[in-house]
């Protein structure tokens, strides 16, 4: 530490250019609050920093395209997210849960794609976006490419950004007509903490059958993890206590969740169980 | 005047606008900064340190070691107990975390950097981490020579034990414990576990040493003791206790974790080898591993008798003190002799051990044990009245402690408004309705959340003996200067103790100011802590005011040739109380006394406490404590049954305060240390893994948020004046936390039956604990015996 390079380039195509060595010591930052974390407790130490803060008019956008689909730039802030019209309209699950996500001060500052590249899967974004179908868009100076969040976490603090490359847009799909959505966070700390479990929970209902389900749970496992099993069970089904009681019950069967400070294995299978079910009942409902 | 007034803290505009001055922003010129080195291994002896290449980085000044210190003529070891803490490592270490190194560096990123380049190779031994195994006869032994303090009156009985990790025992035979078990109709018996936590003050432990032109050592440090540091400081050094000074400003928050010397022998020592000034910042993560709360194993037998009496009861309490004693011994004793509870029992017997363990130390957490005994006690009321199918406030009310009654010390209770505190328990709760006619938990939300209540009762000691000193200055113009080595470390004592003198001296408080502890300036006071400063240094405050009256009666009784006795302060004048026509303003007393509009009038005092020390082999004592201060918790949870976690819907603490001074800064001391607490009961925990703490930040130790706030909250003022305290005030800083956690574990079992006898009270541990009740049920009815446990 103390000779780390700081960087601020001013345009995308410079930020392109440094990363393009590949060189894994040197870290883009966007907020900084995630970074700041990890290098602090020592866990991570780049000789280079470069930071996208001058990169405002580019990167940091709420929009939507032709096809409806919604548009973010990766600089845009969870605060920008928190209290855009936009998104309440097109992502209102996203709204919500960004009220509950840290604090004023670390949404005023923390970007959408800091929070998604930073790869840890206590984050509160990862699965609501997930289970919305996002797509994100990552470039670097041999070109770009667009990956489906599925494919982005790869494993503890791991996603498919390459050292050379930069994540820049997060897309949104139009939802279909008759989506509804809901997120839990559950936290067994205190109450502003981390979730210890987070469920996503999108379907859509056309006559009372659920169809089209996506159920994301994230935290209790080491990546945000669709449960195709789960969705099965959803999908072609009445959104009756019978569906949801074997739904939440073949969450817990295929759930693989990690013991730690938060919760053993044992109680986070229990709580994806009754969170997955909580929030079926919850669409139920709507 | 200013007595019982809701005046806003003196100290607020400065905090809110960022002016006040902390330890933390301080500098002084040509300081260099400090970081430490920590041992990585529980139990060891240091085989050799390589700090060559740390040395040789660019602005690294010096690498200091235990070894280093041998070259200078001080005394290694400190602690207000035992001097068992050494400077830096002798030798030995004894957890991880033990402060190994210390590097002194241009700037803290250098040090920082340079600690890593220390090399420490050690030659592990055995350690022992679990308290009850540290107590057998082939433990490994964590001191193998314990060296005895003597700064403390009450702790100059304390003898630690040699060749045993059991640091202290101290007893408690009160009546006839076997005969009492004898006349006993049921007997119950338990064990409570409280695990260690932390203080987490927003500004971490921090100290500045410079040497003066006068080779004399300065302190700046947010400490609660500055009278003790400077002696302890001055015994390290091999100094005169003038040839240190300590200047404690503003702290931002203690609870008990900057008590006595921590870090300040070590920064001094520093600043003594390299000859420049030195500051030490402890960062948030280092906190954790500098002091803990006593992790505890509470073993309770009760006897009692079908009518509804307690007739017997046996405490054996095992204190965890970690690595070093610091203050474990006071805590074994003091709130030792507490450990049955606030209630009248003829026969009682204590065991109380502080005992050694590989474990980061354990000291003085805001309740100073008391919260770990009122956990076990008040919990096992409940089970006691449940079992029998008593009400249990009742069972309460037939044996609290009242006026004139016997504490199992010896002590006769007085001025203690334990039966008060129930009252208003009961009828802010609802009690009696609610006891009456709930079947079980009321259910809510589609029969997935319980909401259910539950109460408990708490009594502590103040620290006794102590002695607190003031002096009261009156300028020429007739505002005055109160001299006090209280530290205002959030608690607002800057406020209420210019109160008192305001209110004695008939003064606007705004006329009164409160000098920061300077130990070149203030007098000695025992320290901050133990809910103490109000009633000691309100009362040497007050007399110190009332020596300055008396001078300007004096002059005026002879100005006016009346007795002293005939005349009253007010309103900046004297009176004479029959002819009020007859005035003199305080400035022309002054003026006439000096014969010029100068000069000041000087009032001191010192408060000591009366006490007799207790009997070594029975711990009975008819003067064991100055004061007695009763608090008492209610609450409505509810707890949701598929998730096992526990909201608090209403909490409401009572304290009996003798007189509120300020009620509302009276209001803010329950409330916070309520707050405090629910962390404690839900969720905190320092967590081990063989020695290292796993959870030492804030990302994974979490403590309660706003969120975390009961939705709704009542903090009750009970008046029981005490003859002896300022204007008939007691203590207050800790009386809301004596019964939170057993309040919401009574709260539990009657939401759900489930009983719970380790903290915290986390989700899965209660999701655990109804799940294993619901098989206990289904097993019950194809009808297996259950044990009745307790019965005899
Ligand atoms: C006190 C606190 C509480 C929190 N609570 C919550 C919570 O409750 N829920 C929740 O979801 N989150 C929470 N967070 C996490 C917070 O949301 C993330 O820290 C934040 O979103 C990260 O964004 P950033 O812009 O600050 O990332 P940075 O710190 O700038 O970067 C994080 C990582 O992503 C990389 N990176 C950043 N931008 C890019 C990019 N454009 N392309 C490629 N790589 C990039 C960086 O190199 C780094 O590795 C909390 C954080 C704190 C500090």
């Amino acid at each position: 530490m103390g000779d780390t390079l700081w960087l601020e380039p001013e345009k995308l195509s410079e930020v392109k250019d440094i990363l393009s060595s590949g060189d894994p010591e040197i870290r883009v930052v966007s907020g900084g609050t995630a970074l700041s974390l990890i290098m602090k407790q020592g866990m991570f130490d780049p000789n280079k920093i470069v930071s996208l803060k001058k990169l405002q008019s580019e990167l940091r956008y709420i929009t939507s395209d032709k096809a409806g689909n919604v548009r973010i730039g990766s600089m845009t802030t969870l605060r920008d997210l928190e209290v855009d019209a936009l998104i309440k309209e097109k992502a209102p699950v996203l709204s919500e849960a960004l009220t509950h996500v840290a604090n004023p001060r670390i949404r005023y500052v923390a970007s959408i794609g800091g929070n998604l590249s930073h790869g840890d899967a206590h984050l509160d974004m990862p699965p609501i976006l997930m289970a919305m179908g996002a797509e994100v868009k990552i470039e670097s100076a041999k070109g770009d490419r667009w990956l489906d969040l599925k494919e982005f976490f790869k494993g503890y603090y791991e996603t498919a950004i390459e050292p050379d490359e930069i994540l820049t847009e997060i897309m949104i799909p139009k939802q279909a007509e008759g989506i509804v959505g809901t997120y839990i966070k559950y936290t067994t700390l205190s109450n502003d903490d981390w979730p210890t479990v987070g469920v996503a929970a999108f379907l859509k209902k056309t006559d009372g059958i659920a169809g089209d389900s996506r159920i994301v749970i994230s935290a209790a496992t080491d990546i945000p993890t669709q449960l195709f099993d789960v969705q099965h069970i959803i999908d072609g089904n009445q959104l009756d206590k019978t569906t949801i009681q074997k739904a939440a019950e073949k969450a817990f069967e295929v759930a693989e969740p990690l013991e730690d400070l938060r919760g053993s294995v044992w109680y986070k299978k229990e709580m994806v169980k009754v969170h997955v079910r909580k929030a079926l009942e919850q669409l139920a409902k709507e | 005047m200013a007595l019982g007034q809701s005046i806003s803290r003196v100290e607020s505009k400065s905090k809110v606008t960022g002016q006040t001055d902390y330890v933390m922003n301080m500098t002084v010129p040509g300081m260099l900064h400090v970081k430490i080195l920590r041992s990585t291994v529980p139990h060891g002896i240091i085989k050799s340190i390589d700090k060559s290449d740390a040395e040789e980085i660019p602005g690294v000044v010096k690498v200091v070691t235990g070894e280093d210190l041998k070259d200078f003529d001080i005394n290694y070891y400190y602690g207000p107990a035992f001097r068992d803490q050494p400077v830096l490592a002798m030798d030995k270490v004894r957890y991880v975390g033990d402060p190994v190194a210390a590097v002194i560096a241009e700037s803290v990123e250098i040090a920082a950097e340079a600690v890593n380049y220390i090399d420490v190779e050690y030659e592990e031994m055995e350690p022992v981490f679990d308290v009850l195994d540290s107590m057998k006869e082939d433990a490994p032994i964590v001191h193998d020579k314990v060296r005895p303090a003597g700064s403390f009156a009450d702790l100059k009985s304390l003898l630690p034990q040699s060749g045993s990790n059991v640091c202290l025992h101290y007893k408690l035979r009160h009546g006839d414990i076997d005969k009492g078990f004898e006349e006993a109709d049921h007997i119950f018996e338990d064990t409570f576990t409280t695990p260690a936590a932390v203080h987490l003050p927003m500004e971490q432990h921090v100290a500045i040493a410079q040497i003066d032109s006068e080779e004399r050592m300065n302190l700046w440090t947010a400490n609660q003791s500055p009278s003790f540091v400077r002696s302890e400081v001055a015994h390290v050094l091999k100094y005169p206790e003038n040839k240190v000074r300590v200047k404690v400003p503003y702290l931002g928050g203690g609870f008990g974790t900057k008590l006595y010397v921590k870090i300040e022998a070590l920064t001094a020592v520093l600043a003594l080898i390299v000859k420049q000034p030195v500051k030490l910042a402890l960062t948030m993560e280092e906190v954790f591993l500098t002091l803990t709360k006593h992790a505890t194993v509470f073993t309770m037998k009760t006897g009692v008798t079908n009518d509804g009496k307690i007739v017997a009861r046996k405490c054996n309490v095992v204190w965890d003190t970690g690595s070093y004693a610091d203050i474990g011994p006071r805590i074994t004793q003091k709130s030792g002799f507490t450990a049955a509870g606030p209630y009248d029992i003829p026969n009682v017997h204590i065991d109380s051990y502080c005992v050694y363990t590989n474990n980061a130390p354990a000291g003085a957490f805001r309740g100073f044990g008391v919260p770990q005994l009122v956990w076990a006690y008040e919990s096992q009321m409940d089970i006691i009245a449940s079992k029998m199918g008593w009400d249990p406030l009742e069972f309460r009310k037939a044996q609290v402690l009242t006026e004139g009654k016997e504490h199992a010390t010896g002590q006769i209770i007085h001025s203690v408004g334990l039966d008060k505190v129930l009252d208003k328990l009961d009828t802010s709760l609802e009690w009696k309705d609610y006891h009456t006619n709930r079947t079980n938990g009321s259910v809510t939300q589609e029969g997935r959340k319980i909401r259910a209540k539950g109460m408990a009762i708490g009594l502590k000691a103040v620290l006794t003996p102590s002695i607190s000193g003031a002096i009261v200055t009156m300028f020429a113009d007739g505002s005055v200067s109160v001299y006090s080595s209280t530290v205002d470390m959030g608690q607002g004592s800057d406020t209420i103790l210019g109160q008192i003198a305001a209110e004695e001296l008939g003064l606007p408080r705004e006329k009164v100011r409160v000098v920061h502890p300077d130990t070149d300036v203030t007098p000695y006071d025992t320290i901050t802590a133990a809910s103490r400063s109000t009633f000691y240094m309100g009362n040497a405050i007050q007399k110190a005011a009332e020596d300055v009256k008396n001078q300007l009666f004096e002059f005026a009784s002879e100005h006016f040739q009346v007795n002293s006795d005939a005349l009253t302060l007010q309103d900046e004048q004297v009176y004479v109380i029959d002819d009020p026509a007859k005035s003199i303003t305080i400035k022309d007393i002054i003026k006439g006394i000096y014969k010029m509009p100068a000069g000041s009038i000087i009032g001191k005092y010192v408060f000591e406490s009366h006490y007799e020390s207790p009997d070594p082999e029975t711990g009975q004592s008819k003067d064991i404590a100055i004061f007695w201060f009763p608090g008492g918790t209610g609450v409505e949870i509810e707890v949701d049954i598929d998730t096992g976690k526990i909201d608090i819907v209403n909490m409401v603490s009572v304290g009996d305060v003798g007189k509120a001074i300020n009620p509302f800064n009276v209001h803010q001391q329950l409330y916070g240390a309520a707050v405090m607490q629910i962390g404690q009961a839900l969720f905190e925990e320092c967590k081990y893994d063989h020695g290292q703490m796993i959870n030492s930040s804030m990302s994974d130790y979490k403590v309660p948020s706003f969120k975390d706030l009961p939705d709704h909250s009542d903090t009750i003022i009970v008046e029981e004046p005490h003859p002896e305290g300022p204007f008939g005030a007691k203590g207050v800083g800790e009386t809301a936390s004596f019964g939170v956690q057993p309040a919401i574990a009574n709260a539990l079992y009657n939401a759900l039956g489930v009983r719970i006898k380790d903290m915290p009270f986390t989700p899965e541990r209660v999701l655990r604990a109804i799940k294993e009740s619901e098989k206990e049920q289904e097993s019950s009815l194809v009808g297996s015996t259950v044990e009745i446990k307790g019965e005899k």
